[in-house]
């Protein structure tokens, strides 16, 4: 008897929900399928399950092809590193590693376009490029990125935003509340948004943690991912960490944000905290927080968010000293003395 | 100090209780941050005041001379004037 070897098929149409807002995912052939399902799970997606699902608030389309796209009208306009982005009076088109994420200003559709010559394509990349696509389908619905790591005290509902650029200090931070039975919602990639009551919740957004292989030993934690390709900068390579397979029962898709911590590495023997202003963590935020380039209704609904954000939290500035790495309860006793 | 400064619609402000603000040129995207008496004269403004009006406001809550009130809101308009943060019409 001969057995059929076959690749079960991926179904090219599929619906989502993420901070309470559902959508719909589109590929437009089996290979898209298959890159839109390894990039999906690296983010706190929720399947929804319905034959009758609507499309929810808009669609991602996903496809393979040349990327290309009429440059002529267009104007450039700011962008994360490593991103090439353009805008004219329809579109805004973003371009990174021989992809487009195209967003039409009228319609709620997200469009990505991934270079049918790259094989294979990086998780890595993937990862970044459904992000911003993702991010720029939940936008308009109140949803903005915060470029923080989330956790929740134990025996608390209090949540703690620890907000920095990369390479401060946030992952080895979450990683150690963890290991002191803190839960997480992750260490570097948050939505916030506004509930109908007013008050700003945030929302796990990517899925892995990204921590160095130094923090893993330091933590006795044991990641069997292979190193992450190195960055720009010296900064040390780290590796993919499921935090859900090895700390079972701790994840947290939302919480209500209580304290935001801007961690800073001094190198000081004592970690010391600060209080900030109002103003000053606003500006903190702001600096962490990409601004919608192409729709300035947008912009002003994200500088809102932030601003409701700030009001609702209290905020510290955090020196972070060596005392962090080496004693593995200290980030658990200086942030629970700030609840 | 007849003039009234025109406030552009991609200037965002926000402050918190009165206290501290700040302002984001949505072109720009750089940010700046207010005083407390920073804050009144944005506030003042945004209501359409003449400068004069702002260093009638600014006497009226801080203890402060009408010619260095005066001075300081001059100064403080050119310099956002220079970031492209108000028109001094």
């Amino acid at each position: 008897m001969t057995w059929l070897c076959a690749t079960k098929k991926v179904s090219p149409s599929s619906n989502w929900s993420l901070g309470g807002v559902s959508f719909q995912i589109e590929a437009a052939d089996q290979r898209a399928a298959r890159l839109t399902q390894s990039a999906c799970t690296g983010f706190r997606l929720e399947r929804v399950w319905s034959v009758t699902a609507s499309p929810g608030i808009g669609t991602l389309s996903v496809r393979c092809a040349e990327p290309s796209f009429n440059v002529s009208a267009g104007r450039f306009i700011r962008a994360a590193p490593g991103w090439r982005c353009l805008s004219d009076t329809q579109k805004a088109w973003f371009v990174f590693a021989g992809a487009v994420v195209v967003i039409p200003r009228s319609q709620p559709l997200v469009e990505i376009l991934l270079s049918s010559h790259r094989r294979p394509w990086p998780p890595e990349l993937l990862s970044q490029i459904f992000g911003c696509a993702l991010h720029a389908l939940l936008q308009p619905r109140g949803l903005h990125f915060l470029h923080g790591a989330g956790l929740i005290a134990p025996n608390s509902e209090e949540g703690v935003l620890i907000v920095g650029a990369s390479g401060s200090g946030k992952s080895t931070l979450s990683l150690r509340l963890v290991t002191s039975c803190w839960r997480y919602l992750t260490d570097d990639l948050l939505l916030v948004g506004a509930t109908p009551h007013g008050s700003i919740l945030a929302h796990a957004f990517r899925r892995n943690f990204a921590v160095s292989a130094e923090i893993l030993r330091r933590c006795g934690v044991q990641s069997g991912e292979e190193p992450l390709p190195e960055k720009r900068g010296g900064e040390k390579r780290k590796r993919w960490l499921d935090p859900d397979t090895i700390f079972i029962d701790r994840y947290a898709a939302q919480c209500v944000p209580q304290i935001l911590i801007f961690p800073r590495l001094t190198g000081a023997p004592e970690s010391r905290v600060e209080a900030m202003t109002s103003a000053d963590a606003l500006l903190a935020l702001l600096q962490e927080t990409p601004l919608v380039s192409y729709d300035p209704t947008i912009t002003r609904a994200q500088v809102q968010t932030l601003t409701r954000l700030v009001a609702q939290t209290r905020a510290w500035r955090l020196h972070a000293g060596r005392d962090l790495l080496e004693d593995p309860d200290r980030a658990a006793q200086l942030l629970s003395s700030l609840l | 100090m007849n003039t009234i400064p025109v406030l552009p619609d991609h200037v965002i402000f926000t402050d918190f209780k009165g206290a501290e603000g700040v302002l984001l040129d949505l072109n720009t995207h750089q940010y700046f941050k207010l005083n407390e008496t920073g804050t009144l004269v944005w506030r003042t403004l945004e209501t359409g005041c003449s400068l004069a009006e702002v260093v009638a406001a600014l006497t009226h809550e801080y203890q402060v001379t009408e010619e260095d009130a005066a001075t300081s809101i001059q100064t403080l308009c050119e310099k956002l004037a220079s970031h492209g943060l108000l028109e001094m019409a």
